[in-house]
């Protein structure tokens, strides 16, 4: 391994994925059905673009860990998993259920853990399924680890404005479970991990936090020069910035991870991505020479979910391929933050639940 | 790439159909030209320059022979 030092590059034998589900909210959100400020060429072309036609949105009273925890207890039953087996929560979010406390501990209550489980929160977004997979993986290593439980959830419809042009139309929520252990016949599997916090105005909420306090002003809608509505609360997007860094790194990060692993880009059965954009994501694809039917999309049913795009495409695109058969995958995943993530592993017979609604 | 070429591909990024597209055009100009437009064209020039160029070069930009600077005129075939 000469000449991959000064880089968070992790490498695993014999841990895998041995169960994920997924679950979305009932109501759905037909992007072409949007009124004012959307409407006429420029939605129709930015759907097209996107690649986003639907997308689901909680209730007022739902939360990510809501989604979570019920995509987590079918997928234990399902499983036949023994509860008391389940050693570490990690709970992958941008929608906390509370500031403080942690919402991980919360869940291994609510899902009946026993009281020696680990749990904590993660915050991250785009790159989020990959960085929690990579943690999930560490800890399963652990020999006195039998299960890890990875939860990744979240509920932008909660912090995006519905009336901003840049933001409006993209996100949905939902909610994911995936169980990492030990499997004598798993393989290796690679993780690199990156970040960028000099970008990380390009996808922010600027008030709210400490650094910027809620007052009444944060919360006062303001309309903007695009006619776009939202508040210092919402998520704001500087979709171009996005877009070169995208570009530039994550293509970049593939190719790196492909070699430090020594896989040929061919043995690839698919490339999975975080969806955000398919028009940026096919660009990609383009740049790494991989054919395009080898990269599933669920943008178009449930939009950019942020933290939980990649199980969601696992369980509702390739479902049925990675529970029957032996799949090796790239999985991408790339924005907020800024952060970046990619690893690069194989999945075979693994329990999957279809796409459960709530 | 030929300089052409890169002016027609640059036509069906903005859809324009039925105006010229010349080295003089000014792009603010146009009414196709928006943040979805910018990605098509930085993702032009990626696919065949192989090179990046930041978004917010674009705010200097005025004409079609200003982005064509961005990549070097060199660039093109002759």
């Amino acid at each position: 391994m000469d000449g991959y030092y000064f880089m968070a590059l992790l490498s695993y034998d014999g841990i895998a994925i041995t169960g994920i589900s997924a679950c979305v909210p009932r109501k759905r959100i037909d992007n072409r059905s949007l009124s004012e400020p959307f409407s006429g060429p420029l939605l129709e072309k930015t759907i097209k673009t996107t690649g986003i036609v639907e997308r689901r949105i909680a209730d007022a009273s739902t939360c990510a860990s809501d989604l979570c925890c019920q995509a987590a207890s079918r997928l234990m039953d399902s499983m036949g998993i023994d509860r008391d087996t389940i050693d570490v929560v990690i709970f992958v979010t941008q929608s906390p259920d509370f500031k403080v406390p942690a919402t991980a501990p919360l869940i291994q209550h609510r899902l009946g853990l026993k009281k020696e489980t680990a749990a904590f929160d993660v915050n991250l977004g785009c790159s989020g399924y990959v960085y929690g997979l990579s943690m999930a993986y560490a800890y399963a290593t652990q020999a006195h680890i039998c299960r890890v439980l990875l939860l990744v959830g979240d509920t932008p419809s909660k912090y995006v404005s519905s009336l901003d042009k840049t933001t409006g139309i993209l996100f949905g929520d939902g909610g994911t479970a995936t169980i990492v252990e030990k499997k004598k016949d798993a393989g290796k599997s690679f993780f690199s991990l990156n970040s960028d916090g000099s970008g990380a105005n390009a996808l922010q909420i600027k008030a709210g936090g400490f650094r910027h306090p809620s007052t009444p002003e944060t919360l006062a809608n303001v309309t903007h020069e695009d006619g776009s509505i939202r508040n210092e609360e919402h998520l704001t997007m500087d979709g171009g910035a996005i877009f070169n860094f995208t570009i530039k790194q994550v293509p970049a990060d593939i190719k790196k991870l492909l070699e430090f692993s020594n896989t040929d880009i061919s043995d690839i059965d698919y490339l999975v991505y975080h969806q955000a954009n398919k028009f940026i994501t096919d660009h990609l694809t383009k740049k790494l020479k991989f054919p395009l039917e080898k990269v599933p999309y669920s943008l178009g049913k449930f939009g950019n979910t942020t933290c939980l795009t990649i199980p969601v495409t696992l369980v509702s695109e390739i479902g049925t391929e990675i529970e029957t058969g032996t799949k090796n995958l790239v999985l991408s995943g790339f924005g907020i933050g800024l952060s970046w993530a990619t690893a690069i592993l194989t999945i075979k017979n693994c329990h999957v639940l279809g796409m459960i609604e709530v | 790439m030929k300089k052409e070429e890169f002016l027609s591909e640059l036509k069906e990024i903005m859809e324009i159909e039925d105006s010229e597209l010349t080295e003089d055009t000014v792009l603010r100009d146009m009414m196709e030209f928006n943040s979805l437009a910018l990605m098509g064209i930085i993702a032009l020039i990626d696919e065949n320059f192989d090179m990046v160029i930041e978004a917010d070069a674009f705010e200097k930009v005025s004409t079609i022979k200003d982005i064509m600077k961005l990549i070097g005129m060199d660039k093109f075939e002759k």
